[in-house]
């Protein structure tokens, strides 16, 4: 703490009261000075004149009787006090008598007194004339007003002086020790102002006592913060290290989808460089960016937790990369609502379950359906043709001249045959279109042809042309199949799969018996071709 | 109450005084030129203002006895001053050496017999006392 002396509380209250003290003084010294000095004049007129009352019967018989002796006496009398430098008695009848110094006399500071007779009242007999010594009248009131002055000034300077003396020593002294005190005691210390000594009941003390009041009052809140803000710190520490080190990636987000916070495993999962993680838009990472926004949206309107598997865009169905997200609303301090979502890796386990599932729909030769799983996909499809009211056609196809070919050139070429045809007729249709390994040689179809019956026989004669090509044995020979072909169109044979199939069945059998290689439409009635 | 009686007595035994009073002239020798003197002259005749008459001749004062009631009456009309005052007035001078009492001679007979003796002499006394062998020149009440 550094205060300028000048700047100091017990210096410039010195100062003020040294200045005050010297102003009020000199005002007064000189209010007084000449105050009493025109006294002390008053004063010597006033003896002047109680000397000529002391004389004046004296002055007036003289003067009556022009009686020079008795003249003399008097003048002598009153020119021998020394505020009087001259006197003299004049009779009206010429009678003049002097004293003192004669040279002194000066009209215009004279003073005249009149006399009268003795015995006739009110007559006028003469004058007394005085000359004031006024060099020393002056000079005496001078000497009176000076020791006046002098004693006032001693006064105020020493009442002054033992002020200034109190306000230093009662007052400036302790205030400055505290000021030094409380300027070094750091907040939150155990140092304490100390109780002053002789101020223990005035101002001072209770000033002491408060401010050390305040003082504890402010170590017990800072020691309380500061053990706040240690568990706090370690609470976030605690929190950072679970955030930091996460497995699964932890992401905030505002409600549009923008990456608000990330953590590392967030871009490790991803696969993004953690500085690029803030400028992306969370949705758009994903292939199917409607589903992403659709959850955050519930989780911000519903407030319930909404969870999926969503699929990493840019990931083609060999590598595709899989990720559970568990979206949930959270409100910020601002009061915003925000989304939080947490996101772990399931592409192994979504993997696993796909070809899980794969082996137990697939055929392990052909890749087609196998007739369990092809008995669900053929009810689905006929469940939809029934909602949308479309015809659709099931065709059952079995292989002519299959069996001579598996025993003439084995096993291996028989299955090459199986998979060649069901690679033709899988991509002869369309996408929609159902196709199932029915049993060793026999597949079934299920197209939907359009409007009407007539695209039947289209597709059915292009299934005939495409099983029909040569098919390469793999032993450097190539041969030949046909197929026939049994057709039972819904709604026109039947509403039940079942019943459908064996409509397409007996027609696949009539097709056989009339020669093979061709398609047979099923008819209720008579049998034709069509 | 009390005093208001007082005061009525005192102005009575006043007024019985006054006119119990004789009355004072001032009286000369039958010589002396002057025939009526004013207050004024009488005063400084009788002060010692006074001490020649106007022929140049030495004035002879005669005074009456201190005790007498013709000499206290005298001054107290003249100058309103008491025998005792004038004393003091005389007794202030008598250093001086330059002016000095009248003589004092006894009873009314005595000054008639000085100043009908004496040109220069001037008297006070009771009128009653007066006669042709000397003149009135003023009256003192």
């Amino acid at each position: 703490m550094s205060i300028k002396p000048l700047q100091s509380f017990s210096v410039r209250s010195g100062l003020i009261l040294l200045l005050g003290a010297v102003l009020f003084t000199v005002v007064l010294s000189l209010y007084f000075y000449y105050r009493i000095f025109e006294e002390q004049v008053a004063r010597a007129d006033q003896q002047i004149q109680q000397l000529v009352a002391t004389v004046e019967k004296s002055a007036a018989v003289a003067a009556y009787l022009d009686n020079e002796e008795l003249a003399a006496e008097v003048v002598k009398g009153l020119a021998s006090n020394d505020i009087l430098a001259a006197t003299s008695l004049q009779s009206d009848s010429g009678m003049r008598v002097v004293a003192g110094d004669l040279s002194r006399f000066d009209e215009s500071r004279q003073r005249f007194f009149r006399l009268e007779s003795p015995f006739l009242p009110g007559e006028s007999i003469g004058r007394l004339s005085l000359q004031p010594n006024r060099q020393l009248i002056e000079q005496n009131a001078r000497e009176v007003a000076r020791v006046y002055v002098a004693t006032l000034v001693a006064h105020s300077l020493l009442l002054t002086l033992l002020g200034i003396a109190i306000l230093y020593w009662r007052l400036a002294l302790p205030v400055n020790l505290l000021a030094r005190r409380l300027h070094t005691i750091e907040p939150g210390s155990v140092d304490r102002l100390p109780l002053l000594e002789g101020h223990h009941k005035d101002e001072l003390g209770q000033l002491v006592g408060d401010i050390n009041s305040l003082l504890d009052a402010t170590q017990l809140t800072l020691e309380g913060e500061r053990r706040l803000r240690q568990y706090v710190e370690s609470v976030e520490r605690r929190f950072r290290l679970i955030f930091d080190h996460a497995s699964c990636g932890i992401v905030l987000l505002d409600p549009r989808g923008r990456i608000l916070f990330s953590n590392p495993s967030f871009s490790r999962i991803l696969g993004l460089d953690e500085t690029a993680t803030g400028n992306s838009n969370f949705i758009y990472l994903f292939d199917d960016a409607v589903q992403v926004r659709r959850l955050i949206l519930h989780a911000v309107t519903e407030h319930t937790p909404a969870s999926e598997d969503l699929q990493l865009s840019g990931t083609r169905a060999g590598g595709a990369r899989w990720l559970h997200a568990l979206f949930s609303s959270v409100r910020s301090e601002a009061d915003e609502v925000l989304v939080e979502c947490i996101l772990y890796d399931v592409s192994e386990r979504t993997r696993r379950e796909q070809q899980t599932r794969q082996d137990a729909e697939r055929d392990p030769l052909t890749q087609l359906y196998n007739r369990r799983a092809g008995e669900q996909r053929l009810q689905a499809a006929l469940d939809q043709a029934r909602t949308d009211q479309q015809l659709c056609a099931l065709m059952l196809i079995d292989l002519d001249r299959f069996k001579p070919i598996n025993d003439t050139y084995g096993h291996d070429a028989g299955d090459r045959v199986l998979v060649t045809i069901a690679q033709r007729i899988s991509q002869s249709l369309r996408n929609q279109d159902v196709v199932v390994r029915w049993g060793g040689d026999e597949f079934v179809v299920l197209v939907f042809p359009g409007r009407d019956i007539d695209g039947v026989p289209r597709v059915a004669g292009k299934l005939l042309q495409v099983i029909g090509q040569p098919v390469d044995l793999g032993i450097g020979r190539s041969d030949q199949v046909g197929a026939s072909i049994g057709v039972a169109v819904f709604p026109l044979h039947g509403q039940q799969l079942g019943d459908l199939l064996g409509k397409a069945d007996r027609a696949m059998y009539q097709a056989k018996e009339r020669g093979r290689n061709q398609y047979l439409l099923y008819q209720p009635s008579a049998l034709h071709k069509a | 109450m009390k005093s208001r009686c007082r005061i009525l007595t005192v102005l009575i035994f006043a007024w019985v005084a006054t006119a119990a009073r004789a009355e004072l002239v001032v009286v000369v020798n039958p010589a002396n030129p002057a025939d009526s003197l004013s207050r004024r002259e009488v005063v400084d005749l009788f002060m010692g203002r006074t001490q020649y008459f106007a022929d140049g001749s030495l004035v002879l004062r005669l005074d009456q006895q201190p005790q007498s009631q013709e000499r206290q009456d005298f001054y107290r009309g003249l100058v309103n001053k008491s025998v005792a005052e004038v004393n003091a007035y005389w007794a202030k001078l008598l250093f001086s050496g330059r002016a000095s009492p009248p003589q004092v001679v006894d009873g009314n007979k005595a000054v008639l017999a000085a100043v009908r003796d004496n040109k220069n002499a001037i008297g006070y006394m009771d009128s009653a006392a007066v006669d042709d062998s000397v003149k009135v020149v003023a009256r003192v009440d």
